[in-house]
């Protein structure tokens, strides 16, 4: 039973794909306890609801024999606030500012150690007042870390002599965003403008490990420094801090969430109940319904409707329904509501209905998808999203496909791409498309080990989701850098965390293959395997057949061979061939053929290429027009070397030979030396070890003069390495057949002294 | 059976909280102004009362939630009686059996339900006792159990889940 319990648990912390699996490892040979453990999971967010509903029937119930019980046993009424004077701490409340959904918000002077005016928010709701000072004092170091000229500052936290607890922040003076933009008449522009500084704070925060977990209007005041309006962000930490909730597990005090959150703004994973954790993605979506409403005049649900639809009603409404598309929000509008939400935006109805159609009714819809897979992984893509925007250049809220094969990572690619470009590119097309979670075995057996440590489940499972969330935003920033040129920084910020924390996604999967790309060109292989193997598990998140149109299963499996790691090419190999079969096109069946074939191959492997051999050989499926007829006929030749048919190889050979090279890079030298290295052993085959000397001396000298050194002085194909490593590979097997050809020098200066 | 209305006064600290908590209770935006009374059970509970709870012996604890379930209990019996004198018709068996799980039943159908978990899992039981019935919080349960504030936490949602179920298998 408490091990059910513990599985359950488990269960509960991890999201829809990863449960089942982890559930169906634990229960192989149980299908009735997976059943019922299913069942129980299915209800946990109901039965909280439930409950819910139940303890406001019980404390109904208790009122009632409350109210019963004799009138002088109820004692005196108490103050309902704190009076203006008073001194609670080091701080005298001066003034009464306002009431917001926690608590009563003070104006307060603060005597020592400096003498400043400070807001000073008193916690409605006091009943575990310990349990939040301890939570704050757990946020503390990372609030204190946060510096942002847009986010008000925490400094202090405490308890009332009533025992309600309470926080100092910096005392914001302004008004809220959407009334300062009402007022102000700002248009879309401007008020996007606006935004996009509230995102850059929050994600600052998220950088430092810190959710806000309640953005709304009302935390985010605009007040002007130097004329220029300036948002600053309040309230930060402060709902977590006062969250009564551990990591995952809730009690019948979860409504107290809710009012410390703001339904219209709160994400459907801090609504669910069910015990997945928010992360900071849950902000990504607060600031969609903010930007919402900043454009659109209204929330996208209505307040008081969702304050009278009762518990489970409401619960319902935020994790099914989609808000109207923006636009069609505005539209819908009473006409003198319409009209004026326009005049507050400088323009009229139809003007602001046709600005907001079309991408910013996709920001806005993309931010605040119900599927936190499915918004904006960070709050940087949302940002750059809408400078797109602004910028009148696509955006990514739209479907995907066109924009993202542009950033596709191609070898032979006919428009030659300088690095840098090609690397901004696929980030900026990866960035934001739609990513689910991709769930590594190694992920269900670490959850596994957790279950057996469960006792530090509560302090894993808070580090874990930071660790993440850090992880995710050092991506997100990894992918900036990369996007400026600074490789080597986006490397080290992304080694400064173990690589494999990182949740394969679309946006991480264009800066683990820059990265890996990177690395392998130095000849660093650890690291390169390391982000190949994490860009092979996002690419499952593509059509195979796009995979293969591209040459990562190159790339992957060049690198592979190259750091030694003959195991992990074989199970890769199997791997490719349970995945990508059939190919479709030539271009589709070179690939495979290459990367199936660096090594002597077993026969199942053999077997399973016949078909993909065939398509490359006829240049299916229009023969006339080959994209890459070299690679093909290099392709083919180390087919029939591994058939061990060396008149059909020898054949391919001459031919291949024959091609000048289709890109103007120096990987068609490499093409010609591994070549040659084919042509040796087929001529050794067939009794001609003079002529097999002269090739393979040939292909000595050409790797030797090799190729481009350094990375970015002359940029050329990035891809080219990896040509050059088969080239070796094939130089190595050729050469233990003919030993009196000298061996290779060493790899390249640089490289070697880099490992 | 003890008298359950004779033990109210005793109650009286926990059925104050009762109170207070509704506030936490309370769904929406949180219009309500908090009623004399549960300022007057906040301020006695947060202040020095709160201490003298805390050192009651778990075994205390454990009795007032025993007791707070029985008065919850029977006041709600009493009012499904009430109200089923009021509206008295008669329906084929089947459609009784088909009836909503209404607020008006849900305080006896969790009882039912945590009656059959007391005897398949009594730990599980008494953490829904104390807390859903005295209203106690998860440390206070903790304290009286002797377990880990986190269990008690992983108690509770599993005993939750698996209470809901049998409800709703009914």
């Amino acid at each position: 039973m408490d091990v059910d319990g513990a599985v359950f648990e488990t269960a509960l912390m991890l999201e829809p794909e990863a449960r089942r699996m982890f559930l169906e490892r634990y229960f192989r040979d149980d299908p009735a306890g997976l059943a019922r453990m299913t069942e129980l999971l299915e209800v946990s967010g109901e039965s909280a609801v439930f409950f819910l509903e139940a303890s406001q029937r019980r404390s109904t119930l208790a009122d009632e024999i409350l109210a019963e019980l004799p009138a002088n046993a109820t004692g005196a009424e108490p103050p309902t606030t704190e009076e203006v004077g008073t001194w609670i701490g080091s701080y005298r409340l001066v003034s009464r500012i306002g009431e917001g959904g926690c608590g009563v918000v003070y104006e307060a002077e603060q005597e020592r150690p400096v003498r400043r005016t400070v807001a000073l928010k008193i916690i409605r709701l006091g009943m575990d007042t310990e349990r939040v000072i301890a939570r704050f004092e757990a946020e503390r170091q990372a609030l204190a870390m946060m510096d942002h000229p847009n986010i008000a500052r925490v400094y202090d936290a405490g308890a009332t002599a009533t025992g309600r607890p309470y926080f100092v922040m910096e005392r914001v003076t302004g008004e809220r965003i959407t009334t300062f933009c009402d007022r102000e008449r700002l248009d879309i522009e401007a008020r996007i403008r606006l935004f996009i500084q509230v995102c850059h704070a929050i994600q600052h925060a998220h950088q430092k490990g810190v959710i806000h977990r309640d953005i709304k209007p009302s935390n985010v005041l605009v007040g002007r420094t130097d004329s220029e309006p300036s948002p600053k962000v309040i309230d930060f930490g402060i709902a977590k801090a006062a969250d009564r909730r551990d990591a995952a597990l809730r009690g019948p005090r979860t409504i107290a969430d809710q009012l410390l959150g703001t339904p219209p703004y709160m994400s459907p994973e801090q609504i669910d109940m069910s015990g997945i954790d928010v992360d900071t993605r849950t902000d990504v979506y607060s600031l969609g319904a903010l930007l919402y409403e900043l454009l659109g005049g209204r929330a996208p649900f209505d307040n008081d409707a969702l304050s009278h639809a009762g518990i489970s009603e409401m619960r319902r409404i935020l994790l099914e329904d989609d808000p109207p598309l923006l636009s069609r929000m505005v539209a819908a509008l009473p006409p003198t509501e319409r009209e004026a939400v326009a005049t507050a935006r400088s323009t009229d109805p139809d003007r602001l209905i046709s600005r907001l159609r079309g991408d910013l009714d996709g920001i806005a819809a993309k931010a605040m998808s119900k599927d936190r897979n499915q918004r904006y992984q960070t709050v940087n893509a949302l940002a750059a999203d809408l400078a797109r925007f602004l910028a009148d250049q696509p955006v990514l809220a739209r479907p995907p496909g066109r924009l993202y094969l542009l950033g596709k990572f191609t070898r032979r690619n006919r428009a030659v791409c300088v690095l840098g470009s090609a690397v901004a590119l696929s980030l900026i097309a990866g960035m934001g498309v739609s990513t689910w979670l991709y769930v590594r075995e190694r992920e269900a057996r670490a959850e596994q080990n957790r279950l057996r440590v469960e006792a530090e489940t509560a302090r894993s499972v808070e580090s874990k989701l930071r660790q993440q969330a850090q992880a995710r935003a050092n991506v997100s920033q990894a992918a900036v850098l990369l996007s400026e040129g600074r490789i080597e920084e986006a490397d080290a910020l992304l080694q400064q965390n173990t690589l494999m924390t990182i949740e394969p996604s679309r946006e991480a999967a264009g800066v683990f293959r820059a990265l890996g790309n990177w690395n392998a060109f130095y000849e660093r292989w650890e690291r390169a395997v390391q982000y190949y193997t994490l860009l092979n598990q996002a690419n499952r998140l593509d059509p195979p057949t796009d995979i293969v149109e591209g040459c990562e299963v190159i790339a992957i499996s060049s690198a592979l061979l190259a750091h030694g790691d003959i195991p992990a090419y074989n199970d890769f190999r199997h791997e490719m061939l349970e995945l990508y079969l059939p190919a479709t096109t030539s271009h589709q069946a070179e690939h495979l053929l290459q990367a199936c074939l660096l090594t002597p191959a077993d026969p199942w492997v053999m077997e399973r290429l016949v078909d993909v051999a065939h398509v490359c050989e006829h240049g299916l499926p229009d023969p006339a027009n080959r994209p890459y007829p070299d690679w093909e006929a290099f392709a083919m030749a180390l087919y029939y070397h591994r058939l061990d048919q060396p008149e059909e190889s020898l054949k391919w050979a001459e031919k291949c030979l024959s091609y000048p090279s289709s890109t103007n890079d120096k990987s068609g030298d490499a093409r010609l030396a591994a070549t040659r290295c084919l042509k040796a052993i087929a001529c050794l085959q067939l009794g001609d070890r003079t002529a097999a000397e002269r090739e393979l001396r040939e292909a000595r000298s050409q790797i030797a003069e090799g190729r481009e050194t350094t990375f970015d002085s002359k940029p050329s194909l990035a891809g080219e390495w990896y040509t050059w490593v088969i080239a070796r590979l094939l130089f190595s097997e050729a050469r233990l057949l003919l030993p009196r050809v000298a061996d290779l020098p060493s790899p390249h200066a640089e490289a070697v002294v880099k490992r | 059976m003890m008298n359950s209305e004779t033990q109210i006064a005793e109650l009286y600290p926990q059925l104050r909280r009762l109170a207070a908590s509704r506030m936490a209770m309370e769904r929406g935006n949180n219009t309500l102004q908090p009623t004399a009374l549960v300022h007057e059970a906040w301020i006695r509970l947060s202040g020095e009362r709160s201490d003298a709870w805390r050192r009651t012996s778990s075994n205390m604890f454990a009795a007032v939630a025993e007791s707070m379930r029985r008065v919850l209990i029977d006041r709600a019996r009493r009012q499904a009686r009430q109200k089923r004198g009021k509206d008295l018709t008669r329906v084929p068996i089947e459609a009784a059996r088909e009836v909503d799980i209404s607020e008006d039943d849900q305080m006896l159908l969790i009882h039912e339900a945590v009656t059959r978990l007391e005897e398949e899992d009594p730990v599980r039981a008494q953490v829904v006792i104390l807390k859903f019935f005295g209203g106690l919080s998860n440390r206070e349960v903790a304290d009286a159990m002797g377990l880990g504030e986190r269990t008690v936490e992983r108690h509770w949602a599993y005993a939750r889940a698996w209470l809901y179920r049998e409800i709703r298998n009914l």
